[in-house]
């Protein structure tokens, strides 16, 4: 009879997620990587992380066999309106951001006795494979639920999945590919928690800068964010591709769902971020929830294909509803069927709880 | 003939010295029978293809540039203690970004099997992936780098930087916290009553 301790190490061996074989792992691909690196200088000084012009393209890597790239979607589409835009070329504000500053300063603060902030989303991702010169599309559900402390610390917990085809035309695809396992996982439905060590939640930014810190003078906020979008170390995403714009509404969205963030933070991120040239108002939308807001966003085809990456809130509270990427045409290898093609995350719910686990008290 | 099966010889380019050579073809050789297992590595651990690729290429990276550290005698427990430092500066990255999971996936439970399972086998395959989940990370990557990737005691404790001893009580710990969880989600494993406590010593379980 075997032990619990058998049955327990094969119970672990069976959760591999790789026991079915770690199919893709060919070796184009890992020459392609071997020779890239040792084309590269060894004596190079620093973090690999730092010196991206040197690293080995893993885009290279997947282009021979099998492609992994998250691909964009959203919103708007033809909804889009270039309604009001700037008088003139100057720093001025985007007349719907200054309303909203206006809506967002006169919000009552965050105040509670409770330790928690819950915060709940609910995300639509697409996953894309590339193989063969063909290529395929699924959507990825995620739900995600936070409990934050003040002091950084809390908890994360995700349901995903299942994962659908993107079109009746994307199964086809795979379908002639072989069916090649292209996903290690995100088929199947399944939950998982993480605990958050303090220091590393949402009321501190990447480098450890805490939100209070932050100046709500707009004119300051916007030196501060340019800043941030152009610095390597800021991890605001300067070098990878995207355009200023892009990264600075990434990073602002960021900030405005945070719920640590006070009022006139807020005001003056929305009025910062009406500055930024590249930055346009998109006009009243409606999210996939049916709820009505104005978006703001910028285009940037840094991820293959003509993407609009937007961020929507309503106008009267200045609440975040929904951040979207909206791919615009179908990159060439994907079946040209139900684009435009939307990638969103949708914000349900927030306020304080009073443990780990539980909803906001009402 | 190597891992992959095939051997790539490459000129030497203009400027090579003798000791360039010999670096990169031991680099070479070190590359080719070692990334399977890294890659597999990183592939466990990170949310994605993609991520999990820019692990093994960071990896491999600083391999090629701190050459001289990496042991020629059992050069894999070096490299997967990089690729998990690696991939550990991943997932703080991901952390301070919203919507990004750092949780290693387990995801593999139900992806493997198309085919619906009987609603028994089902639930227990959820129950376990439930209890696994709700382990600490140090607990998850203790059991699965003897588990998943096949690593002895020894080896797994200088992935972690720790000796054999403390990492052989640490898997001790974290069998029994994960039996702990498997009972709380309805596993059978947790609810296997009146079978003997798991008794494993430190340092026995050295193959």
């Amino acid at each position: 009879m075997r032990s619990r301790e058998d049955r327990l190490d094969e119970a672990l061996r069976a959760a591999d997620p790789l026991a079915g074989g770690t199919e893709g792992t060919n070796e184009g691909p890992a020459e392609d990587l071997l020779a890239a690196i040792v084309a590269s200088d060894p004596s190079g000084s620093g973090s690999p992380r730092e010196r991206g012009a040197q690293r080995p393209p893993a885009k290279a890597n997947r282009r021979r066999y099998l492609v992994a790239v998250p691909v964009a979607a959203a919103l708007v589409g033809t909804l889009i309106a270039i309604l009001p835009g700037r008088d003139d070329d100057g720093p001025s504000t985007l007349p719907a951001l200054a309303q909203v500053a206006q809506a967002a300063a006169a919000q009552a603060p965050l105040e509670s006795d409770l330790p928690y902030l819950y915060l709940k989303t609910r995300s639509t991702g697409l996953m894309t494979a590339v193989a063969g010169g063909r290529g395929w599309s699924v959507s990825t559900p995620t739900t995600r639920e936070e409990w934050i402390a003040r002091d950084g610390s809390g908890r994360v917990r995700t349901v995903e999945g299942p994962a659908r085809w993107a079109s009746t035309g994307d199964r086809e695809a795979w379908e002639a590919s072989g069916r090649i396992p292209f996903l290690a996982h995100g088929w199947g439905r399944h939950v998982s928690q993480e605990e958050i060590p303090a220091g590393r939640f949402r009321n501190f930014l990447p480098g450890g800068t805490a939100l209070s810190a932050l100046p709500t003078d707009a004119t300051e906020l916007a030196a501060w964010l340019e800043q941030r979008v152009h610095d390597p170390k800021a991890g605001a995403g300067a070098g990878n591709g995207f355009s200023v714009a892009v990264r600075t509404l990434t990073l602002v969205a960021e900030i405005l769902s945070n719920p640590f963030a006070s009022p006139q933070l807020r005001a003056a991120l929305y009025e910062a971020e009406g500055q930024v040239p590249g930055i346009e108002y998109l006009g009243e939308v409606t999210d996939e929830l049916g709820r009505r807001g104005v978006a703001v966003g910028a285009e940037s085809a840094n991820s293959g294909a003509p993407t609009v990456y937007s961020l929507i809130f309503d106008p009267r509270t200045s609440r975040v509803l929904a951040t979207q990427q909206q791919v615009l045409e179908a990159p060439s290898a994907l079946p040209d069927e139900g684009y435009p093609r939307t990638e969103s995350v949708l914000y349900l719910e927030s306020g304080a709880t009073s443990s780990l686990g539980s909803r906001p008290d009402r | 003939m190597d891992t992959y099966g095939t051997v790539i010889e490459r000129g030497p380019s203009p400027g090579d010295s003798n000791m360039d050579r010999d670096r990169r073809k031991r680099f070479e050789a070190l590359f080719r029978t070692t990334h399977p297992r890294v890659l597999a590595y990183a592939l466990r651990r990170a949310p994605d293809r993609e991520s999990a690729e820019e692990v093994v290429s960071e990896t491999y990276l600083i391999a090629w540039r701190r050459f001289d550290a990496v042991p020629r005698e059992d050069p894999l427990p070096w490299l997967l203690g990089t690729a998990r430092r690696v991939r550990s500066n991943q997932r703080r990255a991901a952390t301070r970004r919203p919507h990004a999971t750092g949780a290693v996936p387990i995801d593999g439970i139900t992806a493997r099997d198309p085919v619906t399972p009987a609603a028994e086998a089902l639930a227990e395959r959820e129950a376990f992936a439930a209890a696994f989940a709700a382990l600490r990370e140090r607990d998850r990557e203790v059991l699965s780098l003897i588990a998943w990737d096949g690593l002895r005691v020894r080896e797994a404790a200088t992935v972690m930087g720790c000796t054999s001893a403390v990492f052989s009580l640490r898997l001790h710990r974290a069998r029994g916290r994960l039996l702990k969880e498997l009972k709380r989600s309805g596993h059978s494993l947790g609810e296997a009553n009146g079978q003997p406590p798991l008794v494993e010593q430190p340092g026995t379980t050295e193959a």
